[in-house]
């Protein structure tokens, strides 16, 4: 999951190795990048932290741990980075949705199918949008990245409980948000359905 | 076990756990409950599509092959800014405030060690009074001439002084004009009231008032024993003794 860091990278950054610099660039730019593209859905706003962010890790190169992966501080740096963005903003970006809905259809299933997980992605999608920003980095650690529940309460800054927890509410709020035939269990009749319509 | 635990747990292990043989109750339990086999089902059913749904937002992105140039660019220029300020000078900044930080420690270190103890002291408010000296200058105060055991205290400048020599003999210390000064004394004491000064009956103090720069007078110069209101006159020796 985690790219492999080269030997002494860290530390001939330190010496001034520009060389060493791109290096690191192109070691961590695909991760970086995701969470900025994942928070931000601007492909544009995306490469502005990219950059800031590495910018930043340049100018900060001397205290870099070279016994440790600068990914999790690379991470969170970007992530602030988003949300001060958003803040500034005051709102988002406007969802891309229908362009990305497309790419993750399966293209054999049914019409009404189809129609129907376009529907939920859209929902889902809106959904993640408005969670709580502590929430959304959770899901968007956890489940886009793949990173334990330790890593991602690393780059959150807090413990592996509350990680847990952001990720029960951010799924409860998403899970809420679907439609109800979605959200009750199949067991239950579709008369009860219609009652609660 | 009951089926709202059950299905508590289950999704726990279901979103961050794996299901093994401590599992096994658990299990066990989801055979026999479709409720709980639904909720579970569900939720592992979000969870994909939430996978799904992130995977969508950076499907075939990738940054663009000029981020490098430009971050290089950035980095090669120099920076601006408060923060870029701070960065530059906070070796300069750090090393100084270590520098301030040993040299406080090191004397409150010194200051805990030798027992000093630092504060503002204020007089205690039953300090005696001081009584004039040289070249002190009284500007603000009131009179505030006041005669005790034969002193005499001035606390004014061009103020009635009064004089006030000893009720007795054996009083050492009357007087604190000091000679070179009875000079401008206007007009030469002049006789005042006579006052008791103790239980003594034959005790008096004789009050004279003159007139006198408060700051020249200064002397703790001493009366002599016979001095009198009416043989009073001014001492030219100010190192003269009492006979």
């Amino acid at each position: 999951m985690e790219p492999t860091q080269p030997d002494g990278l860290i530390e001939r950054m330190q010496a001034d190795d520009l060389h060493a610099f791109e290096e690191f660039f192109n070691t961590y730019k695909r991760p970086v990048y995701m969470t900025a593209l994942a928070i931000t859905r601007d492909p544009f706003l995306a490469e502005e932290v990219l950059q800031d962010c590495f910018v930043k890790a340049y100018r900060v190169r001397d205290r870099l741990q070279p016994d440790r992966s600068p990914l999790p501080w690379l991470q969170r740096v970007a992530i602030n980075l988003c949300y001060s963005r958003f803040s500034r903003r005051k709102a988002l970006a406007e969802p891309i949705t229908s362009i990305i809905s497309n790419l993750v259809v399966d293209l054999g299933q049914r019409p009404d199918q189809i129609v129907e997980s376009r529907e939920i992605l859209e929902v889902l999608q809106r959904g993640i949008d408005s969670l709580p920003p502590k929430q959304q980095t959770a899901v968007i650690l956890y489940y886009l990245h793949g990173y334990s529940l330790a890593e991602a309460a690393e780059i959150a800054e807090c413990n592996v409980g509350t990680m847990k927890s952001r990720l029960h509410y951010a799924l409860k709020a998403l899970r809420a948000r679907l439609p109800v035939e979605r959200r009750l269990p199949a067991g239950v009749p579709m008369r009860a359905v219609d009652e609660l319509r | 076990m009951s089926c709202a635990r059950v299905c508590r747990e289950l999704l726990e292990l279901s979103r961050f756990g794996v299901l093994d043989v401590r599992s096994a109750p658990h299990i066990e339990h989801l055979v026999d409950c479709r409720a709980c086999r639904d909720e579970i089902g569900l939720d592992r059913a979000l969870v994909q599509q939430l996978r799904a749904a992130l995977q969508a937002r950076i499907e075939g992105a990738a940054p663009s092959p000029a981020a490098w140039d430009r971050i290089l660019r950035r980095t090669q220029s120099p920076e601006v800014g408060l923060a870029a300020w701070f960065r530059r000078r906070s070796g300069v900044v750090l090393a100084r405030l270590r520098t301030a930080t040993a040299v406080s420690a090191t004397a409150l270190a010194v200051l805990i060690a030798s027992g000093t103890q630092v504060g503002i002291q204020q007089p205690p408010a039953s300090a005696p009074r001081v009584t004039s000296a040289a070249g002190e200058r009284f500007e603000r105060q009131p009179l505030l001439a006041e005669a005790r055991n034969g002193y005499l205290k001035i606390a004014a400048s061009e103020a009635a002084v009064p004089y006030v020599p000893p009720a007795r003999s054996s009083d050492p210390e009357a007087f604190m004009i000091h000679p070179s000064n009875l000079g401008l004394v206007m007009g030469g004491p002049v006789a005042g009231s006579v006052a008791p000064s103790g239980p003594d009956p034959d005790a008096h103090i004789v009050l004279i008032h003159a007139w006198v720069p408060a700051d020249q007078a200064v002397s703790n110069e001493r009366a002599t024993a016979d001095t009198a209101a009416a043989s009073w006159r001014p001492i030219s020796n100010p190192t003269r003794k009492p006979s």
